[in-house]
């Protein structure tokens, strides 16, 4: 009988070990959470110009063999222009410049019209630059004009040309059939 | 002859005599029962849930999941452009036929103010081998204590397929996270 007792001991002490967790507690929900992570780096895009070539036509007085008082110069837009952070817009432009007049003018004439380019709607101040060539179309500053845009931007740019004048106001301009400059806009995302 | 059976008869009553003892305390038999218990306790094996390398999911421009590639926009125009990606979380399984199941995916954003034309979060649709359809962050879409039940899975897999949208993403760096919950349930 004894030995019948440390059977049964032994018998039950089995599913004793089984319980030493208790059912009712149930395993440990298992959790997990996946990282999601990308970026969008710090860009600017400049849109679609309204038009790539702004005609002036001609520029000369034809009394007086001096620049016309130019009214009315043609502007563009360049439309869906954006950056997605702080930015600054900035202009630079080329005075126009004789194509077919070789070398340097006559003495009392010129072959470069200086005018100033204005970039507007994207900053609260439009940014401008003016060109400053010599009779010879020689630029002695190229700084660009330049305006801050402190939040994401996306809109249209108006681009425009005016203050058209010669080097110096009493110069006649060399005659040529295709003066030509050109304006450089650029949007820049800040650091 | 009488005699010799009277001996005889003697003989059997000598034999009953001997066996007399013998009932008069017959031997009970001792009977236990022994219960023999076990338990299959319902467990999961999610082993590559939390490992580092299944876990991170970057979007960019490229369909891999390639760290570093993590630009999820087009230069060109500044929207969205990230494509779907999948990440594989290899074999697992539960033994518990109540096993439950909680998905809670939350859509990618960024600090940064967005004016208007522009967002700063990204939402995407999440597809798993554990659910059918597929849940939209952009609807808040989750699931709750769902019944997964037991199975075993040689190669599970979860897939981000961001939404298109028309907005610019403004400059950012972009997080989300997708919770999972497995609740082993006998």
């Amino acid at each position: 009988m004894a030995r019948i007792t440390c059977l049964a001991a032994a018998a039950l002490a089995l599913p004793g070990a089984a319980l030493a967790t208790p059912a009712s507690e149930g395993p440990a929900p298992t959790t997990a959470a996946f990282s999601l992570s990308g970026a969008a780096p710090k860009a600017c895009g400049l849109g679609t110009a309204g038009q790539s070539t702004l005609d002036i036509g001609e520029m000369v007085d034809a009394s007086t063999g001096e620049l016309a008082a130019i009214s009315n110069p043609p502007s563009t837009s360049i439309t869906g222009s954006w950056c997605n952070t702080a930015s600054t817009v900035s202009v630079v432009a080329t005075p126009l410049v004789a194509q077919s007049f070789a070398g340097q003018p006559p003495t009392g004439f010129t072959k470069a019209v200086n005018y100033t380019a204005t970039v507007s709607a994207w900053s609260t101040n439009a940014a401008a630059f003016a060109t400053n060539g010599n009779e010879a179309g020689v630029q002695r500053d190229t700084t660009p004009g330049s305006q801050p845009q402190p939040a994401p931007t996306a809109t249209t740019i108006d681009v425009a040309v005016g203050s058209f004048a010669a080097p110096a106001a009493s110069d006649f301009l060399v005659a040529d059939t295709d003066y030509s400059g050109a304006i450089t806009i650029t949007l820049t995302p800040n650091s | 002859m009488i005699k010799r059976l009277v001996a005889a008869s003697a003989a059997l009553a000598s034999v009953a005599a001997l066996a007399a003892p013998a009932y008069a305390a017959p031997v009970q038999p001792s009977v236990t029962t022994f219960t023999i218990n076990g338990s299959v306790p319902a467990t999961c094996n999610l082993a590559n849930f939390s490992a580092a390398s299944k876990n991170q999911i970057l979007l960019g421009t490229a369909a891999s999941n390639a760290l570093g590639s993590a630009s999820m926009i087009d230069s060109s125009t500044g929207k969205l452009n990230a494509k779907a990606v999948t990440v594989d979380v290899g074999a697992n399984w539960c033994n518990g036929v109540n096993t439950k199941i909680s998905i809670t995916p939350t859509r990618l954003t960024t600090g940064a103010a967005a004016p208007s034309g522009f967002d700063n979060f990204v939402d995407y649709t999440l597809t798993t081998t554990f659910t059918e359809g597929q849940l939209d962050t952009q609807l808040n879409q989750t699931v709750t204590n769902a019944t997964l039940g037991a199975f075993t899975h040689s190669d599970d897999k979860f897939t981000v397929t961001p939404d298109v949208t028309s907005d610019l993403l403004v400059a950012g760096s972009y997080t989300g996270n997708i919770v999972v919950t497995v609740t082993p349930t006998a």
